[in-house]
């Protein structure tokens, strides 16, 4: 029973706290890039993903150069390709050094408008027709794979929060009733909880996945997906907060609530369920890279977003034979884009945890 | 003299103004004496009877002071593995909540064991033979079944008698008891101070006796230091304290457990 | 007569296994009755494993008793509908013993009283919740400007005014007080027992002080009802009881209370099978044993 008083805190210690571990850091600021991007694919690409040329199929990475062959310096500049082919029919690209096109910035292009919503028409770089810059690649049919990633990006990276708010809402609302009323409800709400976690996730998602209608399109197909990776992602958080609830019910707030005649629901809602938040945040930002992996895998097998929509799954799926990467590696890039952002969530998540560990937390917040 | 306090100053590691713990604490232990530390929390009494055992949190430096007990003139200065060789058998404590105190997943019979294990090894059974008659010293009747028992297995009153079995152990010179009968009810309280009477009159131990109840001191200790702020403002035999208090601070406990 | 309980019983099943054929029960209260007159201080005391806890929620209503019948204000309380029980919550409240959570951490102080206010009927306006909300912290010797702050910024003794405030801006009539001091600073308990006297005398309350401390007992309650095993074995004037312990288990509490002595021997009690109290004169009540 302390008589010192203690300083006011609410949450200004956490982002501190992020700033100061490096690699939580990092997370948090490759994240942001990613997302920004997805948001943005449309202003920051240099083409939409629609847009292919089979002149250029597989045509590697045109770096952009500074220096002409002349050895002069110039405004940054891509050369032409020209493609051939060797004696074994495969393609080969060369470098058609007559051919300049320069890089311009705030390109014209087709308008589109972002996420639906604000209209634009200029793109951020961009060189002119009939020049082709491909930062990373092109794929088999002489899409920008750069373009194409930051498009797919919108799909992994939103798949995994719209799936988590889902599966996250219905966990706590299960979880809070089951762990809140006890007895009958929670026996009922557990074992139905049970059965979903006794089933193997991926091989329910694709028993899910195959009673989608085949003539779906594809933001039908990308919204059920999201439904059904949220069907199967409630029950483990779901179980959890039953556990914090049975216990957060006992508490002496929660008898003075209800003995002052406050509702069961008004109960749930604002004394049990935000003393699990704690909690529940780490579990979301854990649960999120799964969601991404998980619709990567869907889509890397053909049952998630189709061609010509782009998502990091799908695009890794062109990149299955072996003839491909030891000729196009490039196309191995979207796994790179994974991994980055589920190291991201994981690093972040992990951080969260320590920080609101209960034994770590004062000494956290003197810092 | 058995243990002499003198002068010890503790403070927090890289704190402000409030961070000085303790300021120039004298505290003297006889042989076969109960003396008490009395103070409301944040006294400091807590913080005194870590001192001696050292096992201050980390973040607490003792800046100035010296500990002597028995012959070693300042135990704040011993090196780690002989402070170890005092705590348990010549030092023990006994803590306010014996369930935390004790480890849930090992038996409390093999927990007291480990004291003889450690300080004076001999053969298993031996040593279960000694830990159980100790039991029996503290006044459990079943000591078999206690021995095996787990500490949740057991009630309030009996874990804190196992705990003092387990400070007494080695028959220690010393036992510190920080606050040891708070968590419990009146009349497992009454015993257990019975057992500590007892222990001073059969083992000649002496016990450093930590609490803010000024009625079990002027029932079971010999000499009082009344701490407040980290000071020791008032000392003296229990009877003349109580009888004519000369601090204000000693007069406002002694007002609060009055009847 | 404030409030009567007659044949209180509230027992806890006892899980055996899965099959919940054999039922066994710990009796939590077995067969209570008592009665709080208005305006009184009535201290129930026990030690752990008493009952006197549960007999506190049960009056609470936080669960029903097994058996038994509840009165406040002469009107049967067991089983009320809603109007009446809502009123009833009103006028009973409880403070509890853990000043740290019996206020929700995340909530601010206005918070928690506004909860409170939002469920009287008709709910009062905004600027009579203020200035109710001014009044009660005033009388618990606090200001308006703790209303903003959260719960872990006070001290044990302010988090505990701050409880009785919340309470009594519900304008009860039975206060419950259960451990209500127990975790408190020695010196702090002195402090809110007096606020607790003062304020009993300018509200007009009656307590029923829950406690297993006799010493703070004492000071405040003018009737000591003392529990055992969840029955009630002596009922009486505190001076009378102090005085004149007359059930052996009382004897044996006051002696480890008040002397820090324990009684000799253990205890061997013959418990009647009734639980009428025998009237020993001047209020003064004990179960045969």
């Amino acid at each position: 029973m302390n008589n010192t008083p203690k300083t006011t805190n609410k949450q200004p210690g956490l982002w501190g706290y992020l700033r100061r571990n490096r690699l939580a850091w990092t997370g948090v600021v490759i994240l942001g890039l990613l997302y920004f991007c997805a948001v943005c694919a449309d202003f920051v690409s240099p083409y939409s993903y629609l847009d292919e040329n089979r002149d250029y199929s597989f045509c590697p990475p045109t770096p952009i150069r500074l220096v002409d062959s002349d050895g002069r310096w110039q405004r940054p500049f891509v050369y032409g390709m020209t493609m051939g082919f060797d004696r074994d029919y495969r393609r080969v690209y060369e470098i058609d050094a007559s051919r300049k096109y320069p890089l311009r910035f705030l390109v014209k292009a087709e308008p589109y408008k972002i996420m639906g919503l604000i209209p634009g028409s200029r793109r951020l770089f961009g060189v002119e027709e009939p020049g082709r810059l491909y930062l990373w690649g092109a794929d088999s049919r002489g899409r920008d794979l750069f373009s194409r990633i930051l498009y797919g990006g919108r799909v992994s990276l939103f798949i995994g929060l719209i799936g988590v708010a889902i599966s996250f809402t219905i966990g706590l609302i299960i979880g809070g009733i089951a762990g809140y009323f006890g007895g009958k409800t929670d026996e009922i709400l557990m074992r139905m909880c049970e059965m979903f976690m006794m089933v193997p996730g991926f091989y329910l998602l694709l028993a899910l996945r195959a009673v989608v209608p085949p003539e779906f399109n594809s933001v039908q197909v990308f919204v059920s997906i999201v439904v059904i990776l949220a069907f199967i992602g409630w029950a483990g958080l779901a179980r959890i907060i039953r556990g914090m609830c049975l216990s957060l019910r006992e508490r002496e707030y929660v008898m003075a609530a209800k003995a002052m005649g406050v509702s069961d629901f008004q109960i749930i809602l604002r004394h049990i369920l935000p003393h699990t938040l704690s909690y529940s945040i780490v579990a979301i930002m854990l649960s999120i890279p799964s969601y991404i992996i998980m619709e990567s895998a869907l889509s890397f097998l053909g049952l998630g977003i189709q061609d010509p929509f782009a998502s990091w799954g799908n695009l890794l799926s062109e990149a299955m034979g072996i003839v491909q990467i030891k000729f196009a590696p490039w196309i191995l890039l979207p796994g790179l884009f994974i991994f980055l952002s589920v190291m991201s969530f994981n690093v972040i998540g992990d951080t969260l945890r320590d920080y609101l560990d209960p034994r770590l937390k004062a000494e956290n917040r003197n810092m | 003299m058995l243990l002499t306090i003198k002068d010890l100053s503790v403070r927090v590691e890289g704190g402000g103004n409030a961070a000085q713990i303790l300021t120039g604490v004298n505290v003297s232990v006889q042989p076969g004496e109960i003396v008490a530390l009395v103070g409301a929390s944040g006294s400091g009494k807590t913080t005194t009877g870590l001192a001696v055992m050292r096992l201050l949190d980390p973040g607490l430096r003792v800046t100035s002071g010296q500990i002597g007990f028995e012959d070693q003139p300042d135990l704040l200065t011993l090196p780690p593995a002989a402070m170890r060789r005092i705590r348990g058998s010549r030092i023990s404590m006994v803590f306010q909540d014996p369930l935390s105190a004790f480890n849930p997943v090992l038996t409390v019979g093999y927990q007291i064991d480990e004291v003889f294990k450690y300080h004076a090894p001999e053969s298993g059974q031996r040593i279960r033979s000694l830990t159980e008659g100790w039991l029996e010293q503290v006044g459990i009747p079943d000591a078999r079944r206690v021995y095996s028992s787990f500490p949740h297995q057991l009630s309030g009153g009996m874990r804190q008698r196992a705990m003092i079995a387990m400070a007494m152990a080695m028959q220690p010179r010393l036992i510190i008891a920080d606050e040891p009968t708070s968590n419990l009810d009146v009349t497992l309280q009454a015993r257990i101070l019975e057992l500590f009477q007892q222990l001073r009159k059969t083992q000649e131990v002496s016990i450093l006796f930590i609490t803010h109840d000024l009625g079990i001191v002027r029932h079971l200790c010999d000499r009082v230091y009344v701490m407040n702020v980290g000071m020791v403002v008032e000392s003296g035999k229990s009877v003349e304290v109580f009888e004519a208090p000369k601090e204000e601070y000693t007069q406002k406990l002694l007002k609060a457990v009055s009847v | 007569m404030l409030l009567e309980l007659k044949n209180i019983r509230k027992y806890f099943p006892v899980k055996q296994g899965a099959l919940y054929r054999r039922r066994e029960f710990v009796r939590a209260v077995d067969d209570i009755s008592l009665s709080l007159e208005l305006g009184e201080n009535l201290g129930l005391v026990g030690e752990s494993g008493s009952g006197k806890t549960t007999l506190g929620r049960v009056i609470l209503k936080l669960f029903p008793p097994t058996s038994g019948r509840l009165y406040f204000q002469k009107q049967d309380m067991t089983c009320p509908e809603r109007s009446r029980l809502r009123a009833f919550r009103q006028s009973v409240q409880m403070i509890f013993q853990d000043p740290f959570n019996s206020l929700d951490p995340r909530f601010t102080i206005r918070n928690s009283f506004n909860e409170a206010l939002t469920l009287e009927r008709p709910a009062p306006k905004s600027d009579e919740r203020q200035r109710r909300m001014g009044e009660t912290l005033c009388a618990v010797g606090l200001t308006a400007d703790v209303l903003d702050r959260h719960p872990h910024e006070f001290s044990g003794g302010e988090r505990q005014r701050i409880a009785i405030a919340r309470a009594l801006i519900m304008q009860p009539k039975l206060l419950i007080l259960d451990e209500a001091t127990s975790s408190l600073d020695v010196l702090i308990q002195e402090q809110i027992l007096d606020y607790l006297k003062r304020l009993q005398h300018e509200f007009r309350l009656t307590y029923l002080f829950i406690s297993h401390d006799l010493r703070v007992v004492k000071k405040i309650c003018s009737r000591i009802a003392v529990m055992y095993m969840g029955r009630l074995v002596e009922l009486g004037p505190a001076a009378a009881v102090f005085a004149n312990p007359l059930h052996p288990y009382t004897r044996q509490l006051l002696t480890a209370a008040l002397e820090y002595r324990p009684g000799y021997g253990d205890l061997e009690i013959d418990w009647p099978d009734k639980s009428d109290l025998i009237d020993k004169g001047d209020g003064h009540f004990v179960l045969d044993y």
